[in-house]
C-alpha cells in the first residue's frame, strides 16, 4: 500500500487530483490510500508529522501563497522521508522545473492543465506501481552518480555497459538512454546481477537484451539495435553460461 | 657485462629524451616500438658511426608521431627532449675536452660514469621542462595554427641535423678537440636560442587566446547592445502607438461603434499583444549569466532560434558566476549541442527548445531538451564518428562533444530520448 498525501492552496486542485487518483486506483492492482488532502502547509505537516511514512507519495504544489513554499516542504519530508516520491503541481509560467528537478529528488510533475491531468496522473502512478513491483522483486536500483546529481536506474534496464578509452570512466547504455560517468567495469559489476556478463575486457553485456550473436563480426546485437563488441572468448563462454541465444552463422 | 649496461643506459637516456615531455601517455604498442627500436639500434652490428643519428631520429619520432594519435605538438615535444639530451652531451663534453679528457677516453674507458651523469643531468631539465607544459599552458599550444607547428618542427629538425653533421664531420676528422668545441659552442647557442623562441611562441600563442576571447565577448556586447537598443525603439514605437490607440478605442466606444470597435481590435490591437510577449524577453534572463563565453553562445544560438521560428525557453534561477571548466571547451560543446537542437527542434510540429543551467551544491548543470522528429536508430550510433542524417553535415558534431568531455574527469555527458532528446552535460567543482 502506498500513502498519497495531496497539498494545494487552490481547493479545487486538490479536489481534481483525489478524483484523479480515485479514478487510477479502480483499474490498479496496488493500493492507493489517500492519508491527507489539504489547502494549508500547515496542515499538511500536522498530518505529515503524525504518522511519518516510508517511500510516501506527494502531490505538491510549488508556490504556495503562504510562508512556506513547496521547495521547502519537499527538503522538510525528505529529511523525514528519504525514499519519498516528490510529485510537483505546477503551472507553465513557474519554469524552474529542471532546478527542482536536479537539487531535490523530485519524482515527477504534474502541469496543472484540466484536459490532461488524468492522463499525467496515470503516468506517474503506473511509473510508481512499476517501481513498486520491481523493487518487490529484488530489482534494487542503481545510483548512477554524475558529479553531484544521480539517477536511479535498475539494472535491469541497463543494456550494455562499455569502458572509454583513455579515460576513467564508463557509458551506460540504456533502451534509449546513455550516461557518460566515472567508473569502471570492475567496479560496477559488482553491484549488477548474474544477468550481467563480461564478454569482452572493455564491455558488460545484460544477457537478457541479448538479441542474436554475431562471431563473425565479434559483435552482439541488442534488442534495441546497439551492437556491443566481444572477443572469442566471450563468445565462446557466453554460450556455454547461457542457454537459448540465437547465433549468426 | 660492461656492454650490456652501457647499451641499456644509452637506451634509457634517450627514452628519457624522446618521452620525457610528452604530454600524454603513448599507446603500449607504440612505446614498446620504440624501446625495441632503441636497443636494435644500439645492438646493430653494422655501425654506421655518427650518420647513424639521422634514422635514429627519423623513425623514433615517427614512432612517436603514430603513437600519439598523429600529433605534430607531440613530435614537436619529442623532439625537443632529444635535443635536451644531445645539448646536454655537448656541454659536458666540452669542458671536459678543455680539461683534458680526450673525447675517445668519453666513449671508451669512462663511458658509464659519462652515460650515467648525462642522463641524470637530462632527467632534470625533463622533469623541470615538464612543469612548465603542463596543463592550461599545452591548452595554448595545441591551439597553435598548423603552419606554425611546422616551422617549429622544422627547426628543431634543422638543429638537430646541425648537430649530427657536427659529429659526422667529428667524427670523419678524428675529433680535433678545437673544432668539436667551436662548433659545440656555436650550434648550442642556437639550440638554446631556439628552446628561447619556443618560450616566445608560448607567450605569442597565450596573448593570442585571450584577445580572441575579448573579441568574443567584445563582439558579443556588440550585439548585445544592438538587440537591446532596437527593443527600446520598439517600446517607444508601441508607447506611442498606445496613445493613439486609446484615443481611437475612445471614439469608437464614444459613438457606440461595437462593430468597428471590434474589427480594429481584432486588426491592431491583438498583434501588439503578440509583440509584447514577444520572445524576446528571452534574451533578457542571459543578464544573470556572468560567464562570458557562456553568454555570448546561449546569445548567439537563441537568436538563432528565435530567428528560425522557435520559441526557446531559459530556466536559470541563480547567477551563474562562474564554471570549472575551459570556457573555450564550454562553449565549443554548448555550441554543438544547441545547433543540433535547433536543426531538430525545426523539423518538429512542437518547435520545443529549452535550456536549464542549474547550479546545484558542488557542480553545474546544463541542461537541453528539444523536440525532434522520431530517431529510429539506437542512440549510441549518433556518436559515432561521421554519423550524420543530414547530407551537408559532416557527422562530428557529437563525435567532438563525447571526446572533449570524456577527457574532461569533472564533466559528465547524458542524453536520453523519450520522444523529445534531452541532453545534459554536468560540470563538477574540483575540490
Amino acid at each position: 500500500m502506498i500513502k498519497v498525501f495531496l497539498c494545494d492552496d487552490e481547493p479545487t486542485w486538490v479536489n481534481r487530483l483525489s478524483n484523479a487518483i480515485s479514478t487510477y486506483k479502480l483499474a490498479s492492482s496496488l493500493e492507493f490510500e489517500i492519508v491527507c488532502e489539504t489547502t494549508s502547509p500547515e496542515a499538511f505537516l500536522k498530518c505529515f508529522n503524525e504518522d511519518i511514512p516510508t517511500g510516501g507519495l506527494y502531490f505538491l504544489d510549488i508556490d504556495f501563497k503562504d510562508v512556506i513554499s513547496g521547495f521547502d516542504l519537499a527538503k522538510h519530508i525528505l529529511e523525514a522521508d528519504p525514499q519519498a516520491k516528490l510529485v510537483f503541481v505546477t503551472t507553465h509560467d513557474e519554469l524552474a522545473v529542471e532546478t527542482y528537478r536536479l537539487r531535490l529528488s523530485v519524482f515527477d510533475f504534474v502541469v496543472k492543465d484540466g484536459t490532461s491531468l488524468n492522463d499525467q496522473i496515470g503516468n506517474t502512478l503506473r511509473h510508481v506501481e512499476h517501481l513498486y513491483h520491481a523493487q518487490k522483486e529484488g530489482d534494487s536500483p542503481l545510483l548512477i552518480h554524475m558529479g553531484d546529481t544521480y539517477h536511479a536506474i535498475f539494472p535491469s534496464e541497463i543494456y550494455y555497459i562499455e569502458t572509454i578509452k583513455e579515460a576513467h570512466k564508463i557509458c551506460i547504455h540504456l533502451k534509449s538512454e546513455l550516461f557518460r560517468v566515472s567508473g569502471s567495469i570492475a567496479s560496477i559489476s559488482k553491484r549488477l546481477g548474474d544477468n550481467f556478463f563480461s564478454c569482452h575486457k572493455t564491455c558488460l553485456v545484460n544477457v537478457r537484451h541479448i538479441k542474436q550473436l554475431i562471431p563473425q563480426k565479434g559483435e552482439i546485437l541488442l534488442d534495441n539495435g546497439d551492437v556491443c563488441c566481444c572477443s572469442v572468448r566471450g563468445s565462446r563462454s557466453l554460450l556455454k553460461r547461457y542457454q537459448g541465444i540465437e547465433v549468426d552463422t | 657485462m660492461e656492454n650490456t649496461l652501457i647499451i641499456i643506459l644509452s637506451v634509457v637516456y634517450l627514452a628519457t629524451g624522446f618521452l620525457g615531455l610528452l604530454s600524454k601517455r603513448m599507446k603500449k604498442g607504440f612505446l614498446l616500438l620504440l624501446i625495441g627500436y632503441l636497443f636494435f639500434f644500439y645492438t646493430f652490428p653494422w655501425s654506421i658511426g655518427q650518420w647513424g643519428t639521422f634514422p635514429l631520429v627519423l623513425v623514433s619520432i615517427s614512432i612517436v608521431y603514430f603513437g600519439c594519435r598523429r600529433n605534430i605538438w607531440d613530435v614537436i615535444l619529442s623532439l625537443t627532449g632529444y635535443l635536451i639530451v644531445t645539448l646536454v652531451n655537448h656541454l659536458l663534453t666540452v669542458p671536459l675536452t678543455l680539461m683534458g679528457i680526450p673525447y675517445e677516453a668519453l666513449a671508451g674507458k669512462y663511458v658509464i660514469p659519462f652515460l650515467f651523469a648525462c642522463w641524470l643531468i637530462t632527467l632534470l631539465i625533463v622533469l623541470f621542462a615538464r612543469r612548465y607544459f603542463t596543463g592550461s599552458r599545452m591548452k595554448y599550444l595545441r591551439n597553435c595554427p598548423k603552419k606554425l607547428q611546422l616551422v617549429f618542427l622544422t627547426q628543431l629538425l634543422l638543429c638537430i641535423s646541425l648537430m649530427a653533421i657536427n659529429f659526422v664531420y667529428g667524427e670523419a676528422v678524428d675529433y680535433p678537440p678545437q673544432v668539436l668545441t667551436y662548433n659545440g659552442l656555436i650550434i648550442s647557442m642556437f639550440s638554446l636560442f631556439t628552446l628561447v623562441l619556443f618560450h616566445f611562441l608560448y607567450q605569442l600563442l597565450q596573448e593570442n587566446y585571450e584577445l580572441k576571447l575579448q573579441q568574443s565577448e567584445q563582439k558579443m556586447m556588440d550585439d548585445y547592445t544592438e538587440r537591446m537598443e532596437s527593443f527600446y525603439e520598439e517600446f517607444r514605437v508601441f508607447r506611442h502607438d498606445y496613445k493613439n490607440i486609446l484615443s481611437t478605442l475612445e471614439y469608437y466606444i464614444e459613438s457606440q461603434d461595437m462593430e468597428g470597435l471590434s474589427e480594429y481590435f481584432h486588426r491592431a490591437i491583438l498583434p501588439v499583444g503578440t509583440m509584447l510577449t514577444s520572445n524576446n524577453f528571452v534574451l533578457g534572463k542571459l543578464h544573470s549569466i556572468e560567464v562570458p563565453a557562456v553568454k555570448s553562445i546561449l546569445y548567439t544560438k537563441l537568436i538563432t532560434a528565435l530567428n528560425k521560428g522557435l520559441s526557446p525557453t531559459i530556466e536559470l534561477v541563480d547567477p551563474l558566476k562562474n564554471v570549472p571548466m575551459d570556457e573555450l571547451k564550454l562553449s565549443r560543446i554548448l555550441g554543438i549541442l544547441l545547433d543540433n537542437a535547433i536543426e531538430a527542434s525545426m523539423e518538429t510540429q512542437d518547435k520545443i527548445l529549452s535550456i536549464a543551467i542549474v547550479n546545484t551544491t558542488r557542480s553545474i548543470v546544463f541542461s537541453i531538451t528539444n523536440s525532434c522528429p522520431p530517431i529510429e536508430v539506437s542512440l549510441a550510433k549518433l556518436y559515432e564518428k561521421g554519423y550524420t542524417t543530414k547530407e551537408d553535415h559532416d557527422g562530428l558534431g557529437l563525435y567532438t562533444v563525447q571526446s572533449i568531455t570524456d577527457a574532461l574527469e569533472n564533466v559528465y555527458y547524458s542524453a536520453k530520448y523519450d520522444g523529445q532528446f534531452r541532453q545534459t552535460l554536468e560540470i563538477s567543482f574540483i575540490d
